[in-house]
Order: structure tokens, then C-alpha cells, then sequence
């Protein structure tokens, strides 16, 4: 298994090498550059020229990719980001600890939720609780994220005061201590429910109908005819088989924890990755842009390879040669 | 039978739901009713004084109770928190330095520095000279006093090659020496000479009036022996400009989360009124949500409240609105000719489509602008009347008829000029009798981007134009300059806005020799009528010669009607909210106004009702 661990790596490299190009093309193909928008009545159109010349923006297009690659690769240094001022890396390393954080909090409260709500409607299914489930599902889908995180920052925000209404944390807090983590945390919990409510669609829906498929099946019969009983039997047996197509995800799941949502990262006021995406794009940020398209694909495909090493380890019927 | 029932309603309901997704929009409210009558939208013709729909200032009396101030930043995403004046890029951290830069310098009727602030300027025409004087008692949060080195560092700052701002413009290079220090050929600028460690005295190559406005001064001071040792190609990320500024103003910075908030002390140092605020907070909000935080009484203060929110907040109880208006100008612009790089100025072309002055005052008078401030924005906008701003209220020209809406003087301009439906299709045709088709181009952005544009074209094809927009749709930002910077072939009328700095001279965007003259408009006339704005005539005996420049700008605006190369539609009104328990905001450009004026007059916030 490990030889093919090692080549789907080594293949990461030419996959990566081909993006980076992609994405490089498309972005000097977008109109406007990341000066266009500092144009006053007052700005010098010399002024604005020399930090273009500077910036390199100048160069021939082959020439300017290669300086970038270069110095990726030689220096790791991916930049200077435009519009912050401040080097790539420590931009993106402040909001992936942010995104990452909630993120986590996001996926561990989606599964505390679908999983109990999934498999008991699986297990008692057309009852109560499991048309409620299922129409708790098609609502939850439906509504788009916005609105929901609109409509929950306004009544546990707003009128009821619970939870802070932005930011990821307040001021006064020193960095490390626990009442800063404690802050963060409570910072969180809105965005987080927000997202866990939205999330929990194909998590509950994958290990319903992987349920009610397992109820009939040979290996069910047998352990209830063993003397088994009926709780162990759908908490050790089934619930192991039904999570397959979960745990098929749960590459993607991990590396798309770095990924953050723009909707909920918006209306939250909550600096994270996904709003850094949308926005240095807008702004033509090219460092950040370039950048963070690399690191997401990086993500994807590690995510996939992540998924089937996941896959061979849960079922041992898998297996990669 | 029931089955196949119970699936044709489903399907019905099903189509249905499609059906309304896919309707036109309703707008749900005339906006011209509004529940409390008297506080209907008065939308005046620019060409009287304008009335503002609320006032410029609150007072209250009362005793204060210190506290915190909220301050809202309406911004949609983080700020880039930069505290330093010559490194910052963005009106967001602009606006956070507000409370630290308080007023160094203070402005006239429009824009002009005055006597008054924590530095005055002298000026010498004669000398060719600006020299500033710090007052004696200015000095840093640290306790090391405010000095001409500070100033003198700005400038090193500014010139120096690593500099990575915008600012070092052709304003700075009038200073003498500067050049010679930018290029590394001397140690020190040579036209910058101290007098005392409170005065400076700056030299010019020449003197225009727009040094009178600042050109080639610095609006603030830098702490020099707090950052001499930073170098500077690191300085805008170094932890002294990002999280630890210092301050010669009435509030220092505290903390901050940097994207987030700032918090705000009193600065120890400070050597005027003692500040009657215990702590000033700002916070990032988003636009969208600002409404709710400023009923919930989370921000004493929105500085900027979004125009297409205003049924939402404009009954809201626990707060008094303030207006002013704002320094830009939105317009129409009319390509006249290309620019030529070589050369560096514009050359206009007598057989484009727009070059006949009789069809641009026909779409001019044909444009509705006042049904555009009432319906789109809500009354937060006034049909504009000159090109320049009336935030620079004493050249503003008020009595300048501009081109007021009507659409039969229109047609009649076009009847007269020849320009008449000769193959009865409804439109237009040129003298020649060739088919006459109009392309406008217009930015993407916000919802009423599409209807406004759309409404424009109406009015222009309600008087017989064939308006159409270009390639059949907005076009991003971005996409939009590029198009409208390189003289695309295919534009003939586009549509932006200006925002105007302090210096009100209009050569920058309208001048032959302009990059940013967009209509590619030049006449002899406009240049006699610029250079007398910017002619050495403007200085009286002492300082500006108001009488004067009064009149240079209202003929430059006359000529700019006449000739009409762009009209403007409207200008902005500003609005800000502010939570009844602050005591005193003042949104006057000329006030006494400070931040160490401001209290609040209970402990906790008033919430709507």
C-alpha cells in the first residue's frame, strides 16, 4: 500500500505544477490589477507606474512566473500580500488558525447531531421522529446560509444577547491564556451552530439510508438470533458498516476544514480563510490569490489520497494494491 | 384517479413556486411616503442652497459619565491597520486614526489649512516659502515632545527610494532638494531647513494656490525617534505602526485586534482639554448588519450609515441622525478623443460620435436626475448642478443653472440640430441621415446598479435616442476603468463618480495633460479658465485671495456647462447616527469640534424602542 501512498505523492508534484500555471494565467487574464483601486483625483499617474514597475507587473508574463515559482521554491517565500502589507504567510497563518478552529468546532458539532439523528431514524423508520428528520433535512438544505445566519445573529445576537454578534475575539485578552481561548470559543458558537445546522444534510441522509439497508441484511440476522441486543447490534455492528460512506469523506472533511465559508465568515464579521479568498480576488491581490489556490488544491488532492488510505483502514475488504 | 390527482397538484405547486422565483421584483414602498409626515425627503435643485434632511451637529448639555464610546467602521471585510499617515492606503484606517490624529491641522470653508490646529502654517508667496509651527506644548504618548525632526522624517520618509506608498507625486518633487535626496545624490533635503525644534520652513521650486491646501505638506507627524530604526521597506508591517502607534493627539491606542477593533486611551501626554470619554472602542462591522447593532444600542456611533438601508433606520428612536454633504461627484461622461502617451495629453477627435455639442446637451437635458435621487437612493442623493462638489461650499457655484431635467428642450435641440426620424423606426438618426446607435457603458454594483442604468436609457430613448448599453451589459469595476483608461473604440457615454480630496482644483481630472480626464476633453477655453485657478493671481496679501479664485471657479464650472464634455447627475449626502447619549458630533468641516469634546450622558446605551 505504501509504494502506492509514495506515487500518488510524487504525482501531486506535475498536478500541483500544472495549477499553479492555470491559476497564474487566469489571474494576469482578469481585468484591473491590485493598484486599480487606489486611483484618487489626487493620485499621480506616475506614482501608481513605479509601484507597478516595482511590483514586477511590468515583466513579460513567462518572466514574472518564473520570479514567483523561484522564489517559492528557493526562499518559501510566497510574497507580499497587496492590500495588507504584510508577507503571505503571516497573513494566511493568522486566518487559517481562525478557520481552522471553527471549522473544527463546526464538524465535531455536525456529527454529534447527524449521527444520533441519522442512525435513530434509520432504526425507526416512517415514525415521528423519522419523518421529522427527514423534514428537518430538506428544510436545513433548502435555506441557504445567509439567511439562516442572519436570522440566527439577529435573535441569539441582537434580541436575546447570548452570543457576541462578530469578531473572533475582544479586546484585552492576552494571547495564550485561557481566558482567551475561552473568549475565542464563545466568539465561535454562532458561526459554528450556523454551520453545523447547514452541514448536517449528507451526514444524515448517507447513514439513514445506510441503515435501513443494514436492517436487512444476513449479518443483522445473525447477531440478533445470536442473542445480541437490539441497541449493541446498531452500535457496534450496524453503525460500523453504515459510517463507510462517511468515513469516504472524511479526507475531504479534513482538508476542507482549512477551506471556511464565505457566507457565514461575511455576516459573522469572523476573519477566516474563505473571506480572504473572495476578497483578494476582488481586489486582485495576486500573492494571496495565487497562493491560496495552490494551498487548496494541495488540500483537495491530499484530501482524496487521505479518503482512501481512511477507506482501507475502516474496511478491511478494501485494499490498494 | 386520486394518484393521478395528488401528482398534478404537486406538480402545481411545484411550477408555482418557479413561477414566483422568476417574476420582476415588486418595490414594496413608495419611498416618497414615509409614516412621519414631516420628515419627508426634500429633494431642492442643486441651483439653490442645498437642504440638508438633517442637521449638521448635536449639543447637549448634561453631565458626563465617562465610559466607553462604540464606534462602529462599516466595512465588509477586515482592516488592514496601518497607523502611520504617509504608509496608510485605505479610508478605513484613515477613519481609525481619527481619535490619535485629531486635528494637527485645521480646515477653512474649503479644505484650506487655517490657524488653529496642533500645527499652523505660515505662508510666503514671495519667499516661495510654507513654514510650519508646532505647538510648543505638542508632544508624544510616550512623553518625548513633538519637533521639526518629526516633520523632516515624514519627508525623508516619503522621498526616500524604498518607499512603498503612493504619495511621492509631483507635489512633493516642488520641494527643493527632494529630487536630489530621492535619487541618493544628497544626505539631507536641502529645502527643508529648521528653524527651531518647533518651526520648519519649507522651500518650493514654485508656488501655486494648491500648497495652500496642503500640496508638498504633510497632513500629520511621525514619531522619528520611535521609528528612525525601523527600516522602512519593513515598516508598514513592523508591530509600531500595527499594533503599538504612537500618539500626539488627545486619545493613544490601547488595543488591538488587528482586522478586528481598536481600543482607545486618553493619551497621558496630551496638552489640551482633559478627554471626558474613559475609552473610545471601534469595531468592523458589516454594512448589512449595522442597522440592527445601532437599535440594539451596540455602537454610539455609525459614521456613514448605508443609503439603502434608510427606511430601516430612519425612525429608529434612540438615535438622532446628522447629514452633510459629501466631497463627490457623480457624472456622465462623454468620449471626445483619446489620450497620447507620447505626448502625455489628450487629443480630442472631431468625428466621433459625441463630438457634437448639441447632442450631449440634449442627453444632458433629457437625463431625469431628480427622479434618480428620489427613487433610487431613497432622497439620500441631490440632482447635482456643477462639476464640482459642494463640499467645497464657497466655490460650489449654487446659482449655476446646470442642465435641469427637461426632455421637450431636448427634442427641440435635437429637431434644431438636425437630428431627426427619417425611417419612422421611433429613433433618431444623425444629420447624415446614418442610423444613429448609442452605446453606454456602466459599472456592475449593488442591486440598483441594473435598474439605474436601465432607467437612464429610458429617459434618453423617451427623447429618440437609440441607447443602448455596450456589449448588452454592466460591466465589472475593474474591467470597467480598463475600458474607459485604454479608449475603447465602442464607448460613447459611461457613467461614474468622482470623490474629491481637499484641494478642489479640478486640472487633475480635466486638464489637458490629465491621465484621468476620461472624456478626453480639451479647449483653449478650459485651459485659460484651469491655469487661472492654479495662476499665482489667487494669493491676495495675505493667504488666498477668496474673492478671486470665487470667480475663477465659477467660470471654470460655466465653461464646463457650455461645453458640456460630462454632466454631473448627483451628489452623495453622508449620514451618520449617532446613540442619544452622546453629548456632541459635529459634522461641519469648519468646527470646534474635537475628540476630547465628546462624553456621553449615561452609562449604557439608549436602545430602540
Amino acid at each position: 500500500m505504501w509504494k502506492t501512498v509514495l506515487r500518488r505523492v510524487l504525482l501531486m508534484i506535475p498536478q500541483l505544477f500544472i495549477l499553479s500555471i492555470i491559476v497564474f494565467a487566469l489571474g494576469q487574464a482578469m481585468p484591473g490589477d491590485p493598484f486599480t483601486g487606489l486611483i484618487t483625483p489626487q493620485t499621480k499617474p506616475e506614482a501608481i507606474e513605479a509601484l507597478r514597475e516595482k511590483a514586477g507587473l511590468n515583466n513579460p508574463i513567462p518572466v514574472q512566473y518564473k520570479d514567483w515559482m523561484v522564489r517559492i521554491l528557493r526562499d518559501g517565500n510566497f510574497g507580499q500580500s497587496y492590500t495588507y502589507k504584510m508577507p503571505v504567510s503571516t497573513l494566511v497563518g493568522n486566518r487559517v488558525a481562525n478557520t481552522l478552529w471553527l471549522s473544527l468546532l463546526t464538524v465535531i458539532l455536525i456529527y454529534l447531531i447527524a449521527i444520533p439523528l441519522g442512525i435513530n431514524a434509520g432504526r425507526y423508520q416512517d415514525s415521528a421522529f423519522d419523518k421529522g428528520v427527514v423534514i428537518y433535512n430538506f428544510i436545513s438544505y433548502a435555506i441557504p446560509s445567509f439567511i439562516l445566519g442572519l436570522i440566527f445573529l439577529l435573535v441569539f445576537g441582537y434580541k436575546l444577547h447570548w452570543f457576541p454578534t462578530g469578531g473572533s475575539v475582544d479586546l484585552g485578552f492576552k494571547k495564550g491564556t485561557f481566558d482567551y481561548a475561552m473568549n475565542k470559543l464563545y466568539h465561535m458558537i454562532l458561526p459554528a451552530i450556523t454551520g453545523a445546522v447547514l452541514g448536517t444534510t449528507g451526514t444524515i441522509q448517507y447513514l439513514r439510508n445506510e441503515v435501513i439497508d443494514a436492517k436487512t441484511q444476513d449479518y443483522v440476522k445473525t447477531a440478533r438470533s445470536k442473542g445480541v441486543p437490539t441497541d449493541k447490534v446498531y452500535s457496534h455492528h450496524i453503525f460500523r458498516n453504515s459510517f463507510l460512506p462517511i468515513a469516504a469523506f472524511l479526507g475531504f472533511t479534513i482538508t476542507g476544514l482549512l477551506s471556511g465559508s464565505v457566507f457565514i465568515e461575511t455576516i459573522f464579521s469572523y476573519p477566516g480563510m474563505g473571506e480572504l479568498f473572495i476578497s483578494s480576488i476582488n481586489s486582485r491581490d495576486y500573492a494571496v490569490m495565487n497562493t491560496l489556490v495552490l494551498l487548496y488544491g494541495f488540500l483537495t488532492l491530499l484530501g482524496s489520497l487521505l479518503s482512501d488510505i481512511i477507506m482501507t483502514i475502516v474496511d478491511p475488504r478494501i485494499r490498494i494494491e | 384517479m386520486k394518484k393521478s390527482w395528488k401528482i398534478i397538484v404537486q406538480l402545481l405547486l411545484v411550477t408555482s413556486l418557479l413561477m414566483a422565483s422568476c417574476g420582476k421584483k415588486q418595490s414594496t414602498e413608495d419611498p416618497n411616503k414615509s409614516k412621519k409626515g414631516e420628515e419627508k425627503q426634500k429633494i431642492l435643485d442643486a441651483s439653490g442652497t442645498i437642504e440638508l434632511p438633517y442637521p449638521l451637529c448635536v449639543k447637549k448639555d448634561g453631565k458626563t459619565v465617562g465610559g466607553t464610546l462604540n464606534i462602529a467602521e462599516p466595512s465588509s471585510t477586515p482592516f488592514e491597520g496601518i497607523f502611520n499617515s504617509f504608509l496608510q492606503e485605505t479610508t478605513t484606517d484613515q477613519d481609525l486614526c481619527q481619535p490619535m490624529w485629531g486635528v494637527f491641522m485645521k480646515s477653512g470653508p474649503n479644505n484650506e489649512i487655517v490657524d488653529g490646529g496642533y500645527c499652523n502654517v505660515k505662508f510666503d508667496k514671495d519667499a516661495k516659502t510654507a513654514t510650519y509651527e508646532l505647538n510648543k506644548k505638542l508632544t508624544w504618548s510616550d512623553g518625548v515632545p513633538v519637533t521639526s525632526d518629526d516633520l523632516i522624517f515624514v519627508y525623508n520618509c516619503i522621498a526616500n527610494k524604498d518607499y512603498t506608498g503612493v504619495r511621492y507625486d509631483s507635489d512633493y518633487q516642488n520641494v527643493v532638494g527632494i529630487e536630489e535626496y530621492h535619487d541618493g545624490k544628497a544626505n539631507t533635503i536641502s529645502g527643508l531647513k529648521k528653524i527651531d525644534d518647533k518651526t520648519l520652513q519649507v522651500t518650493f521650486k514654485e508656488f501655486y494656490p494648491g500648497i495652500l491646501w496642503g500640496a508638498g505638506l504633510t497632513y500629520n507627524v511621525e514619531p522619528e525617534h520611535y521609528l528612525k530604526d525601523v527600516p522602512l521597506k519593513d515598516m508598514e508591517s513592523s508591530d509600531k505602526v500595527r499594533l503599538k502607534p504612537l500618539s500626539c493627539g488627545p486619545f493613544v491606542v490601547s488595543n488591538i485586534v488587528p482586522g478586528e477593533s481598536v481600543e482607545y486611551v486618553p493619551n497621558p501626554h496630551w496638552f489640551g482639554e482633559k478627554p471626558k470619554l474613559d475609552k473610545i472602542v471601534y469595531k468592523r462591522a458589516n454594512p448589512d448588519i449595522i442597522v440592527e447593532a445601532l437599535k440594539s444600542g451596540e455602537f454610539d456611533v455609525v459614521d456613514g450609515l448605508p443609503a439603502d438601508h434608510y427606511n430601516e433606520y430612519k425612525d429608529l428612536s434612540n438615535i438622532t441622525l446628522l447629514s452633510n454633504v459629501e466631497r463627490t461627484v457623480d457624472y456622465i461622461g462623454f468620449k471626445l478623443g483619446k489620450w497620447d502617451t507620447k505626448t502625455g495629453q489628450v487629443v480630442m477627435d472631431p468625428n466621433m460620435k459625441m463630438s457634437d455639442v448639441k447632442l450631449r446637451e440634449a442627453i444632458a437635458y433629457a437625463a431625469n436626475t431628480k427622479e434618480v435621487s428620489t427613487q433610487f437612493y431613497n432622497g439620500l442623493r441631490i440632482p447635482a448642478n456643477t462639476l464640482l462638489d459642494p463640499g467645497h461650499s464657497t466655490f460650489w457655484d449654487a446659482k449655476q443653472e446646470g442642465y435641469k431635467y427637461n426632455p421637450e428642450k431636448a427634442k427641440k435641440i435635437l429637431d434644431e440640430a438636425g437630428y431627426v426620424d427619417k425611417d419612422g423606426d421611433g429613433m433618431r438618426e444623425d444629420p447624415k441621415g446614418n442610423k444613429l446607435k448609442i452605446n453606454f457603458l456602466a459599472r456592475t454594483g449593488g442591486d440598483i446598479a441594473e435598474p439605474l442604468a436601465q432607467f437612464y436609457i429610458q429617459c434618453w430613448r423617451g427623447v429618440g435616442l437609440d441607447v443602448g448599453l455596450q456589449n448588452g451589459r454592466l460591466i465589472e469595476s475593474n474591467a470597467f476603468y480598463d475600458m474607459i483608461e485604454a479608449d475603447d473604440p465602442g464607448i460613447d457615454i459611461f457613467m461614474a463618480g468622482w470623490g474629491m480630496g481637499s484641494n478642489p482644483d479640478p486640472s487633475g481630472l480635466y486638464g489637458r495633460k490629465a491621465q484621468f480626464n476620461f472624456e478626453r476633453y480639451a479647449s483653449e477655453a478650459n485651459d485659460k479658465y484651469l491655469k487661472a485657478i492654479a495662476s499665482e493671481d489667487a494669493f491676495g496679501k495675505d493667504g488666498i485671495d477668496n474673492d478671486y479664485l470665487v470667480k475663477a471657479y465659477k467660470d471654470w464650472q460655466a465653461n464646463m456647462v457650455k461645453d458640456v464634455p460630462a454632466f454631473p447627475t448627483d451628489y452623495r449626502l453622508h449620514v451618520t447616527g449617532i446613540n442619544n447619549r452622546v453629548n456632541y458630533w459635529d459634522l461641519n468641516t469648519v468646527s470646534d469640534w474635537g475628540w476630547e469634546k465628546v462624553g456621553l450622558l449615561l452609562d449604557t446605551p439608549e436602545k430602540a424602542k
